[in-house]
C-alpha cells in the first residue's frame, strides 16, 4: 500500500520535506549498521535515496549532521539491546550457566552489530555534536554497568549504606572499564584473530568474573570489610 | 642540517610533553623560530606531520611498555610481584600521558595513521602474550605446546590486557581528582590480576589442568594495601 492510498490517522502527517529528512536519516542509520562509519557518504544516501548527491543537502545541513543522528539511531538501538540483556529480570547471576548465556548472548550482539561496535569505536574521540553523542551513549553504557555491579554488590555483601565519594569514584571507574573491555571484545569479534563465538565467550565470561572479583576485592578492601569468599557457581568453578 | 627531521623532532617533543591539542603548525614554527608558512617547505601538510609525529611517539611508548613487561624481577601469580607491576604500568602512564592520549585518539583512525599505531599495538599484544605464556608454563611447570585454538586464545587475553591500560590511562586522563578513580596504580594493578585471573582460568581448563584458586602460589591476590 503506498503511503497515499489511505487518508492520515492519528497525529497530522509529516511535511513532504520533514519525510525526505527522516528517509536521509534512516537510509544513513541503515548504511552505518551495515557498513559502519566508511559506508556512510552522501553518495552512498543520494543513491539509495534515488535522488544526486547535491540534493540530500536540501535535507540536512551536512553529512557531520547525518552522521550525528544516524549514529545516534543506531546507537541507541545498540544500548537498548544491552540494556535487554544486562537488566533482564529474570537474570539469576549464581544459578549455573546464567552467566554463560549472558556471554553468548553479548557476543551475538557483538557480531550481528559489528557495524555499530566499530562506529562507536571510530567516533567517539571526534570533535562536534557527533562525538559528543557517542561519548554520552558510553557513559549510559557504562552507567548500566554500574548498576549491575552495585546491585549485585548490595546482594553479595548486604551492605546498605551510601559509598563515600572515594569508593563511589572507584567504582565507577570499575564499570568505565567493564564497559569498554566489552567493548574490546566486540573488536576481536569482528577482527581476522580467528577465534571462534564460542572461544570468545568463555573470554568474556572469564573476564567479567575476573572483573567482578577485582571489583569485590577493591570494594571490600576501601570499605574496611573483609576479604570476600569466592563461591561462584556461575563461572563452573569454585574458587 | 635537515630541516625536515629538526620540524618532525619538533612535532615529537610538542605530542610527547602536551598531546594532540598542542600540535599546530603555529606551535612547530614557534619552537623552531620561524614562520608558520616556512614549515611547509620540509613537510607537505600537518597531516603528514601529524602521523609521522604521533607514529614516533607511539613507537616509543610501545618500547617503555615493552621494557615495563620485560623487567627481570616479574613473577607474575606472586602478589607482591604484580603490585611492583601494577605500579610500574601506572608509573608509565603518568609520566606518557600524552602519548596514550596520542594513541587513543587515533587507534581507529582509517588512514595510515591507524594503521601504524595498529601495528605497533599487535607487537605490544605479541609481547604481553609471550610474558603470560612464559609466567603461566613456569607456574604450572607445563611443556606441551599449545593448539591453534589455545593461541588464538592467549593472544585475545593478552589484546585485552592491552586495552585495559589504555582504558585506564584515558580515565586518568579525564579526571580532575589529583587520586583518579581512588588511585591509578591501584585501578591498573588490580585489572592487570584480573586478567591474569582470567587467562589463567581459560589456560588451565583448555590445558585440562585444575582450576586455580585464589589462595594458590599462581594466582595469589595482591596485598591492596600496597596500593
Amino acid at each position: 500500500m503506498s503511503p497515499d492510498a489511505s487518508p492520515p490517522a492519528g497525529p497530522a502527517r509529516r511535511r513532504p520535506r520533514d519525510e525526505r529528512r527522516a528517509q536521509a536519516i534512516a537510509q544513513a542509520a541503515d548504511l552505518l549498521r551495515h557498513g559502519g562509519p566508511a559506508a556512510l557518504t552522501s553518495v552512498a544516501v543520494a543513491e539509495r535515496m534515488g535522488v544526486s548527491q547535491s540534493a540530500i543537502y536540501r535535507h540536512i545541513k551536512n553529512i557531520d549532521e547525518l552522521a550525528t543522528l544516524a549514529s545516534k539511531v543506531v546507537v541507541d538501538d545498540l544500548i537498548s539491546v544491552l540494556r535487554s540483556i544486562l537488566l533482564a529480570p529474570d537474570i539469576e547471576w549464581r544459578e549455573d550457566g546464567a552467566m554463560i548465556r549472558m556471554c553468548r548472548s553479548l557476543i551475538d550482539s557483538m557480531i550481528d552489530q559489528a557495524q555499530t561496535f566499530a562506529t562507536i569505536d571510530h567516533w567517539q574521540n571526534v570533535d562536534g555534536d557527533l562525538g559528543v553523542g557517542i561519548r554520552n551513549a558510553i557513559e549510559s553504557g557504562s552507567g548500566l554497568v554500574a548498576i549491575v555491579l552495585e546491585t549485585q554488590y548490595r546482594q553479595v555483601v548486604r551492605h546498605h549504606t551510601a559509598f563515600p565519594t572515594a569508593e563511589r569514584a572507584a567504582h565507577d571507574a570499575h564499570a568505565r572499564v567493564l564497559f569498554a573491555d566489552g567493548f574490546a571484545v566486540a573488536r576481536l569479534a569482528r577482527s581476522d584473530s580467528g577465534i571462534d563465538r564460542d572461544a570468545l565467550a568463555d573470554v568474556l565470561r572469564y573476564r567479567i568474573v575476573a572483573g567482578w572479583v577485582t571489583y569485590l576485592l577493591d570494594m571490600n578492601h576501601r570499605l574496611g570489610l573483609k576479604a570476600p569468599r569466592f563461591k561462584f557457581r556461575y563461572d563452573g568453578t569454585d574458587d | 642540517m635537515n630541516r625536515r627531521q629538526d620540524v618532525i623532532d619538533v612535532a615529537v617533543s610538542l605530542l610527547r610533553e602536551s598531546g594532540p591539542a598542542v600540535l599546530t603548525s603555529s606551535n612547530v614554527a614557534t619552537r623552531l623560530g620561524v614562520t608558520q608558512p616556512a614549515i611547509y617547505r620540509h613537510i607537505r601538510d600537518m597531516d603528514e606531520l601529524t602521523t609521522l609525529a604521533s607514529e614516533a611517539v607511539v613507537a616509543e611508548l610501545t618500547v617503555a611498555m615493552m621494557e615495563a613487561l620485560a623487567a627481570p624481577e616479574t613473577r607474575w601469580g606472586d602478589g607482591t610481584h604484580l603490585t611492583q607491576f601494577g605500579r610500574r604500568i601506572s608509573e608509565l602512564i603518568a609520566t606518557r600521558m600524552p602519548s596514550f592520549e596520542v594513541l587513543d585518539r587515533w587507534r581507529f583512525d582509517d588512514g595510515e595513521l591507524g594503521a601504524g599505531i595498529r601495528v605497533l599495538l599487535a607487537l605490544g599484544r605479541d609481547a604481553i602474550a609471550g610474558v603470560l605464556e612464559e609466567q603461566w608454563r613456569r607456574n604450572f611447570e607445563y611443556g606441551e605446546p599449545f593448539d591453534d585454538a589455545t593461541q588464538r586464545a592467549q593472544l585475545a587475553h593478552a589484546q585485552l590486557i592491552e586495552d585495559d591500560v589504555i582504558i585506564v590511562s584515558r580515565i586518568i586522563r579525564e579526571s580532575t581528582d589529583p587520586e583518579p578513580a581512588g588511585g591509578a596504580a591501584r585501578l591498573i594493578g588490580l585489572r592487570i590480576f584480573g586478567g591474569w585471573y582470567a587467562y589463567n582460568h581459560d589456560m588451565t581448563r583448555r590445558c585440562g589442568l585444575p582450576t586455580p584458586t585464589l589462595d594458590d602460589d599462581t594466582l595469589r591476590v595482591p596485598d591492596l594495601s600496597d596500593w
